[in-house]
């Protein structure tokens, strides 16, 4: 396995609670490690296993929740 | 293809125009009016209930449920203008909320905008065009009047007056020659550089700046933190207060409201909206914060306490008199400069360049006493320079009339060394630092707005009275070795003053850390220094220092308007949904705009300036 890490930025960010709802979303995703989204920034950081998960089945759920992705970047 | 596209990026906004549309049918329509408002809160609504939903399947109670919860059992219990209202009113807020916010999040935006685009360097004798993140190290770039220097590095060539904005908040352009250091993302004015690429891309000064900017605007504060802890508690609370509400009066409008307000919005952006705005103000005039704690910090100091050398002081000391008794004067600069050798210390460095045009005698034996002077052998004799304590614990004494001398130069405000050579004193070096321009004004402004300013330094205290004097500092503490200038900023947190130490970074690391809040002024191209202080003022500047703090002051007044602004709106909804006052549509109505109203209060904060009196 390889576990891939990602820093998105989200739009239409406009409450804290939101924030932790989609930690909250995105953390039970199958194969997400890890995530966090920073409010003030409005940034979502996800680790990942690409066997299990991929981005763009995180990216799905993210946009479902209505919070677009503007940029995506890895980091290693 | 463009068109469905537009439709996606821009459905918020037509869901708004379409459900408000629906709203305003409704109340003109009477007879429709209950379907109207129906169709309005769904399609309000439906994304709303999406998220809801997709959030309940991962075990979350969002704000999105609560919201979807009241407007369902608003149609239910035949209120179908509060449930359109709700879930348009929640929908309009978030749309608005989102948008502003940007606005706010964007000083790394503004910054990013700062960086240049690309490079030239010179390969194989011709100019080529690259990325920035691809120059080499050690490779010849070329900037012309206009552009952007896209490195960290040394001029080899040429002269120009740059602008240096980007990184020291200063946009008047500073002239720049051979030898002097440029840094990434300043402007090229008018000139033309050859510059040696010393730090690139991601290791640049700007690179550094923006990682930190970002940092710590998402650095938690712990009022934050309790906040938050406080938000989680209170959502449940809301929603079980309104099943015991429900249950027991069966009042279900109160307990469909009590929900609308259950999100405490406007208390939990509270403190984080304003930090974010403040440090993004702080950072575009090339003041860095840490976190937002301590802007928060800088806008409680009571106590200002200045290292003098490169602080209040130019921090480029020159040799103003030698005395010698009994040797000559050259000899006597020979014999010291040969020792400060390789020193870092300030008065070494002024004796070096005194001593630039002379042949020094090899030194060995070179030994430092921090806070005292420095030792070594040259030409078979051994040289000590320093303050008479370090004099006298190497049993040297000091001759009267070298004391007289001494007492005479440190009366003007100048440090005197005596230099002894095989145990006897043969004479002194005066040494001068001049202070900044600024300085006496800058304390001046600290003291107006209340705070006590006090210097601590190395220094004897006659030269540090006569700078204390000149300066009109309220207090001053001299001949302190750096574990003392700790126990000074001790004492004074103890008589229970919130401290700020300012030094240069480097030099007083642990006063810097013991102090409440340690600012590095300066500190340009200084890692080390930016690392240690809460606080940095990339620009040599001490008026920076009193924006800094007002700009803090300014940041905690915003913070607290808002706190108290919010809890009362909250107080007021309850006892409001309790006494039957608010209801679905007036609840979420006032829920949002007191959210607003706080992001807009934060706003301000971009675009503080201080006031000038």
């Amino acid at each position: 396995m390889a576990a891939v890490k990602v820093t998105a930025r989200l739009e239409n960010l406009s409450c804290p609670s939101c924030a932790d709802m989609i930690t909250s979303v995105v953390s039970k995703i199958k194969g997400v490690e890890e995530a966090e989204v920073r409010y003030t920034t409005s940034k979502l950081l996800v680790t990942y296993d690409d066997e299990v998960a991929s981005w763009e089945e995180i990216e799905e759920k993210v946009t479902k929740l209505g919070y677009g992705v503007t940029s995506k970047k890895r980091r290693d | 293809m463009t068109a469905s596209l537009w439709l996606r990026k821009n459905e918020r906004l037509l869901t708004l125009i379409v459900s408000g549309a629906l709203i305003l049918l409704g109340w003109l329509i009477a007879p429709a009016r209950r379907y109207l408002m129906i169709a309005a809160a769904i399609v309000a609504g439906y994304r709303i209930a999406q998220t809801a939903w997709i959030a309940l399947r991962a075990k979350v109670v969002s704000i999105q449920l609560l919201v979807s919860i009241a407007a369902i059992g608003g149609i239910f219990i035949g209120e179908q203008w509060e449930a359109a209202a709700v879930t348009f009113l929640f929908a309009l807020g978030n749309y608005l909320e989102a948008r502003t916010l940007n606005k706010t999040r964007d000083a790394i935006q503004q910054l990013l905008e700062m960086a240049p685009a690309s490079a030239i360097v010179l390969r194989n004798g011709a100019e080529v065009e690259v990325d920035p993140d691809e120059v080499e190290k050690g490779e010849l770039v070329l900037a012309r009047s206009g552009t952007k220097i896209p490195v960290d590095g040394i001029i080899v060539k040429g002269s120009a007056s740059v602008n240096q904005a980007a990184i020291t908040g200063e946009s008047v352009p500073v002239d720049l020659a051979e030898g002097d250091q440029v840094f990434s993302s300043t402007i090229v004015e008018a000139g033309y550089l050859e510059i040696e690429a010393q730090r690139v891309g991601e290791d640049t000064t700007f690179a550094h700046i923006l990682h930190m900017v970002e940092e710590a605007q998402e650095r938690k504060a712990p009022a934050q933190k309790f906040i938050e802890k406080f938000s989680r508690w209170y959502t449940p609370s809301i929603i079980a207060l309104a099943a015991v509400v429900g249950l027991i009066t069966r009042n279900l409008h109160m307990a469909l409201t009590l929900l609308v307000i259950g999100c405490p919005g406007a208390l939990v952006i509270s403190t984080p909206i304003s930090m974010v705005a403040g440090i993004g103000n702080a950072a575009k005039s090339g003041v860095l914060v840490k976190g937002g704690e301590f802007l928060e910090k800088a806008g409680k100091v009571t106590l200002v306490a200045f290292d003098k050398t490169g602080t209040l002081t130019l921090g480029r000391p020159e040799v103003t008199a030698v005395m010698a008794d009994s040797t000559s004067k050259e000899e006597l600069i020979c014999l010291t400069a040969a020792v400060e050798k390789g020193s870092e210390h300030h008065i070494g460095r002024a004796i070096l360049r005194l001593a630039e045009d002379l042949t020094l005698p090899e030194a060995t034996d070179i030994q430092v006493f921090p806070g005292g002077g420095i030792s070594g052998t040259a030409e078979g004799r051994k040289v000590l320079v320093g303050n008479p304590r370090l004099l006298s614990e190497q049993g040297v004494s000091l001759p009267e009339n070298v004391k007289e001398w001494m007492t005479e130069r440190e009366g003007k405000g100048e440090t005197a060394v005596p230099v002894a050579v095989d145990g006897q004193v043969l004479g002194a070096v005066a040494i001068a630092d001049t202070l900044r321009s600024e300085a006496k004004e800058a304390v001046a402004d600290l003291r107006r707005s209340g705070k006590k300013v006090v210097m601590l330094t190395g220094d004897n205290p006659r030269t540090a009275k006569a700078i204390a004097d000149e300066l009109g500092l309220d207090e001053v503490r001299a001949s302190l070795m750096p574990e003392e200038k700790v126990k000074a900023i001790q004492d004074y947190r103890s008589q229970g003053h919130i401290v700020a130490m300012v030094g240069d970074g480097i030099n007083d690391t642990p006063a810097l850390a013991e102090a409440d809040i340690g600012i590095a002024m300066g500190a340009a191209g200084t890692d080390a220094a930016i690392e240690t202080a809460d606080l940095t003022l990339m620009s040599d500047n001490l008026n920076r220092l009193t924006r800094a703090l007002r700009l803090g002051k300014a940041t905690l007044n915003n913070i607290r308007q808002n706190v108290w602004f919010a809890v009362a709106v909250v107080f007021i909804l309850v006892i409001g949904v309790l006494g039957e006052k608010v209801f679905l549509a007036s609840g979420m109505l006032a829920h949002e705009a007191s959210v607003m109203l706080v992001i807009l209060n934060a706003m301000r904060l971009r675009t503080w300036k201080p006031s000038t009196r």
